[in-house]
């Protein structure tokens, strides 16, 4: 048998793999929220206002419209954090057979941080604008030169778009993307993050989101992201060390901030994969520092008896009901142990209602302090990141 | 100018649902997973409708959407899982007529089986193999080669002209 005819049988088994009988459904709904999302795009710098606080949510749409309710609601100390960043130049035109889709935004601040940043972001639009005409040109050139026609050209354009993406926002922080592309099929793209402390008038860096290890902290989550990217056969789109890959964050490391306060690092395309990886981005958890913002409503107080049985270096509790596996753990003045997570009705041999665990895992603590159980018969998953109510961690390996 | 109109993609997109169903479900191994990515490509497609000037471009336009949304879903379960690990989960999954190439295939490196899928199965050309990856009609070919020479390594006791 041929190579060809092994890719004949293949690509008969690959044509009879069943269709499922929702897919229609899912198609729909896909269009559907396609229109949905390009009229909300369209509608986007109103919207993401109103959702964050509706009643002022009139007055920002009178922001757009009248000069004097900006100043206005500029001067109102709590509003005036609101209008922090706007677009100030929106335009879409077709010239030269680009067609411009373009969205700057600007940050209106007091402050010689704003304006830094506002002279920054105008600077690389218009490098990039040039860039994209140049490109174009160059383009055009090469095809006509290498024996291509008009007919064969017929009436392409290329796109060219400035857009941003507002990450995260607090009364004194915000981060946000500027993505400026450029392609008609395959794109060009690039981003650049920007992370302000309005407050302070200036940026905010992964010193002070992650602390002083913020490096060692930093590379340690990406290798392992990258690590785990692989497959079996330890294939994976990331380039090794030696080939160009990840070595080390460093003062120049692109990152956003989430909505939850954790740091997302961004690299450039193919700088550390290969293209189809696309833009690799990799968030980075600090082991000490709780994300910014209000704090959780299902997230515990520390308990002190658990301070106490552990040696004081747990900063907080954070039950994680989606655990499915080991998890390493680090706690200052003790080794690195492994956490076997269970299910919280496991261990009691009872249903408990998720908003119960609070009060069940302090009571499990007080059991074990009091109960003479063995005292290091229980873990505690420490995690920043809220996701659900759930599960104690429980474990029977003893590491402290 | 060629534009794409809201009936034409419509009509794109639900006449080859089977075949976008088909590749995404060669990525992901699991038919919920499989119509995730269509629908969130699908979604992608017409959101950015406006960005596609060439109608002629617009199958290798979609592919590249949809091949993205696979590899983004595949990063997010946090690894690239063989055939097998998911056979052990449980998942559904119809075992393939031949299951050696198919499986050979989804052992290969990541790049070198998006451009086989994309070539044998969908029976894209490289040019627009180049478009939908976002890279050269060398790199494809570089990709390709790699593949079907891994290919030819592993399938033992087998004669490939």
């Amino acid at each position: 048998m041929n190579r060809f005819q092994h890719f004949s049988e293949a690509r008969a088994a690959y044509e009879n793999v069943p269709i499922p009988d929702g897919l229609e459904a899912r198609v729909q709904e896909g269009i559907r929220q396609g229109r949905a999302a390009r009229a909300l795009r369209q509608r986007r710098r109103v919207r993401r206002w109103a959702c964050a606080a509706a009643c002022f949510a009139a007055l920002f749409a009178g922001l757009n419209l009248s000069p004097a309710v900006a100043n206005a609601a500029a001067g109102v100390p709590v509003l005036g954090r609101l209008f922090q960043v706007l677009t100030v130049v929106r335009f879409e035109k077709s010239e030269d057979g680009i067609d411009y889709a373009v969205d700057v935004p600007a940050v209106d601040a007091e402050g010689d941080l704003a304006k830094t940043v506002n002279d920054m972001i105008q600077a690389k639009v218009d490098l990039h604008m040039e860039k994209a005409r140049q490109d174009w040109q160059d383009y055009q050139d090469a095809f006509f030169a290498t024996g291509g026609t008009e007919e064969e050209w017929g009436g392409r354009t290329m796109d060219v778009s400035v857009d941003y993406e507002i990450k995260s926002q607090t009364d004194t922080r915000v981060s946000f993307v500027v993505t400026m592309a450029e392609g008609w099929v395959a794109s060009f793209e690039e981003r650049y993050c920007y992370n302000l402390d309005l407050a302070e008038d200036r940026p905010v860096t992964l010193r002070d989101l992650l602390g002083e290890d913020w490096v060692s902290v930093s590379n340690a989550a990406i290798r392992r992201q990258i690590e785990e990217s692989g497959d079996e056969d330890g294939s994976t789109y990331f380039f090794t060390p030696e080939q160009g890959g990840f070595t080390t964050v460093d003062e120049g490391t692109a990152f956003y901030i989430r909505e939850d306060g954790v740091p997302v690092a961004v690299f450039p395309r193919y700088s550390i994969a290969a293209g189809a990886a696309g833009f690799p981005e990799f968030p980075v958890h600090s082991p000490r520092s709780p994300p910014p913002g209000p704090p959780h409503k299902n997230r515990p107080a520390p308990f002190s008896a658990a301070a106490g049985l552990c040696g004081s270096s747990i900063s907080q509790i954070v039950p994680d009901q989606n655990l499915q596996e080991l998890v390493p753990i680090h706690l200052a003045d003790q080794g690195t142990g492994l956490i076997m997570v269970g299910n919280i009705g496991g261990v009691l041999g009872e249903d408990v209602a998720h908003d119960l665990v609070d009060g069940v895992i302090s009571l499990l603590l007080q059991r074990l302090v009091h109960g003479q159980h063995d005292p290091v018969d229980l873990r505690i998953l420490i995690d920043d990141e809220i996701k659900f109510p759930g599960k104690v961690v429980h474990s029977r390996t003893t590491f402290l | 100018m060629p534009t794409v109109t809201d009936n034409s993609l419509d009509s794109f997109l639900i006449e080859n649902q089977a075949r976008f169903y088909r590749l995404a479900y060669s990525y992901l191994k699991h038919p919920e997973d499989a119509m995730d990515a269509v629908q969130t490509a699908v979604c992608r497609a017409v959101e950015r409708q406006s960005g596609l000037r060439n109608p002629a471009s617009l199958r290798s336009w979609f592919y590249h959407i949809l091949v993205n949304v696979c590899l983004d879903a595949l990063r997010q379960r946090g690894r690239f899982v063989p055939l097998s690990e998911w056979e052990e989960a449980g998942r559904e999954d119809p075992p393939p007529a031949d299951e050696s190439i198919a499986r050979q295939i989804d052992r290969l490196p990541p790049a070198a089986a998006t451009v086989i899928r994309l070539r044998f199965y969908e029976e894209l050309s490289l040019k627009e193999i180049a478009a939908v990856t976002g890279c050269s009609v060398n790199t494809v070919k570089s990709r390709l080669y790699a593949g079907l020479k891994k290919l030819r390594q592993s399938m033992e006791g087998e004669e490939i002209e």
